[in-house]
């Protein structure tokens, strides 16, 4: 009896100590909600604060009111709605070849896709740049959503789960007289649920957090992705630290949340992703 | 049965090879037969001129440093993640009443952009008043001293990663049958004991697929240093990507920038390569 006590009191001390490990780890986190609604002079000054002494609100007004916050917001929802959808459409069309298809070159299609992982995106950005000026889309939505449809990551994510259904439903479909198109639409999308939710999520997160490539798209502070507004904000000389902290949160937010609900798709769907079969 | 070629997988796969082919594979080929050519100033491709870029390249100070640079940061960071995070896979790996609670707070790192991370840090790590200065005691001028400022920047890019390492070396932790470890216990193993023996060998191929992914992505690091040092001060930050950058985006010299693109993509080619194949065969241990 006393022995099961004392294994219960450990394990509670333990789990306590694991709680406050993770509190350091999310202390940046923690720390800049906290600090958002501080007077700059509590931020950084001769006694910095990690509670605010008083709450005020002031920092998220003044974000509001003298940055272009709003918008860059709506910008990086659209961009990050739109090539997420995209990419998800594109890559279940491919994975839906792939995988219900016998044709010549597949094994050749199949590589060329899996191996885009093998390729750093930093070493081709200029000559995407370049690329994508010459299309004229520098300082539009379409030149930053294009370069986040294609993902061969996605592709191999959804095939491996296509793979898992029965073939005889295809055959099923077929039979029927259900053409190919309807068959990937009516009956192989709605059961794959699943996984197109856990690309979608890993894909929200991916793409409202890109950075240098939105950068790269924007001249106009309109055109920024909150990200872009953000870094652009803290190397303004002059910035209050509570405001630019206000515009970190709100930059974190939406994957904070999403973070948060769906942890367990994330975590899945990106070890998922690592080429196990 | 006479079976015809059907167009229609070609139909199914045909937006993501364009994408694909257009945005990776294109520009991959286009950066390294760009990088033969003398480039001028509008980025257009003179005259053929061989391996002179790389010449030039490999002669130019400011690029030795930065492979330097690169590789100093990539080989702090990346063991100090994979450490971390398997320290905080071994807390965790076994299912209590509040796992949900830290598995949460090790993982959310994840959830941060690189520009928001480095907006709070930049501020945590302020100079003169910050908050790290202040609770340590310390007067360390973070973004100002350049024996320090790849400290900072490691320190980020630490955090950064810990949340998608944690997961895997996670998955990889509960993965060891609880068995070993009970039958390990019964025979009077301690923990690092445990670890050493059972569960080292057991997640190595995680660990090893981790590290070259890490490398892979420490190696291209240039985020943190276009928002916050622009590879100062004076070069302590210069990493080989944004060495590429500046030359491509600021100074217009378009054929180092090529040259030091296809390295780079090389190097980071290299690690990346060698974990994919790993992970291939390493996910058949017994």
């Amino acid at each position: 009896m006393r022995r099961l006590k004392n294994k219960k009191i450990k394990s509670i001390i333990f789990q306590i100590f694991f709680i406050f490990v993770g509190l350091i780890i999310a202390f940046p986190i923690i720390y800049s909600v906290s600090a958002s609604f501080m007077k700059a002079t509590d931020i950084v000054g001769l006694n910095p604060r990690i509670i605010p002494k008083s709450f005020t609100l002031k920092n998220y007004k003044e974000v509001l009111e003298s940055t272009n916050i709003i918008r860059q917001v709506f910008n990086s929802l659209l961009i990050t709605v739109m090539a997420c959808a995209l990419r998800l459409l594109v890559a279940a069309l491919a994975a839906f070849g792939f995988s219900f298809y016998e044709f010549p070159f597949k094994k050749l299609f199949f590589y060329l896709t899996i191996c885009t992982m093998l390729i750093p995106g930093e070493a081709t950005l200029l000559t995407n740049y370049e690329t994508v000026s010459k299309m004229h889309m520098v300082n539009t939505y379409a030149g930053s959503i294009i370069m986040f449809i294609g993902s061969g990551t996605s592709v191999f994510i959804i095939r491996q789960y296509f793979l898992t259904l029965p073939k005889s439903l295809h055959e099923a479909a077929v039979i029927d007289g259900c053409s190919d198109f309807r068959f990937f639409c009516t009956i192989v999308m709605p059961l794959s649920k699943p996984v197109l939710s856990a690309a979608a999520i890993n894909g929200f997160v991916q793409i409202w957090n890109q950075y240098i490539w939105p950068k790269l798209m924007a001249t106009r502070t309109e055109m920024f992705t909150v990200q872009v507004g953000l870094a652009q904000l803290n190397s303004t000389q002059g910035s209050s630290y509570g405001v630019i902290l206000a515009a970190a949160v709100i930059a974190l937010l939406p994957t904070l949340l999403f973070f948060i609900f769906f942890q367990k798709q994330i975590a899945g769907g990106m070890v998922a992703g690592s080429i196990k079969e | 049965m006479k079976k015809k070629i059907k167009i229609n997988p070609y139909i199914y796969i045909l937006l993501s090879m364009l994408c694909l082919i257009t945005f990776i594979y294109y520009p991959a080929i286009k950066t390294m037969i760009k990088s033969l050519y003398l480039v001028n100033a509008q980025n257009r491709p003179v005259k053929f001129i061989g391996l002179e870029n790389y010449i030039k390249l490999f002669s130019d100070p400011e690029f030795i440093n930065s492979i330097k640079v690169t590789f100093t940061y990539a080989l702090v960071v990346v063991p100090c993640t994979l450490l971390i995070s398997l320290i905080l896979a071994l807390f965790s790996s076994r299912k209590r009443k509040m796992s949900v609670v830290y598995e949460l707070l090790y993982a959310v790192p994840m959830a941060v952009s690189v520009s928001v991370a480095c907006v709070v840090f930049s501020i945590l790590l302020n100079g003169n008043l910050g908050l790290i200065n202040h609770v340590f005691h310390l007067n360390v001028q973070w973004f100002t001293d350049k024996n320090v400022t790849l400290i900072a920047l490691m320190f980020i890019g630490i955090w950064l990663d810990i949340g998608m390492n944690y997961l895997f070396m996670l998955s990889a932790v509960r993965g060891v049958p609880a068995e070993l470890l009970e039958a390990a216990e019964i025979d009077g193993a301690g923990i690092l004991q445990k670890v050493k023996s059972i569960i080292a060998p057991l997640i190595s191929p995680t660990v090893f697929y981790l590290f070259c992914v890490d490398m892979g992505a420490a190696l291209m690091m240039s985020g943190p240093v276009i928002i916050l040092t622009n590879g100062g001060p004076s070069g302590a930050t210069n990493t080989m990507i944004y060495y590429m950058y500046k030359k491509g985006f600021y100074i217009f010299n378009y054929g180092l920038s090529y040259a030091a693109a296809v390295i780079a993509f090389i190097i980071g080619f290299i690690a990346v390569l060698i974990a994919f194949v790993w992970e291939r065969k390493g996910v058949k241990y017994s």
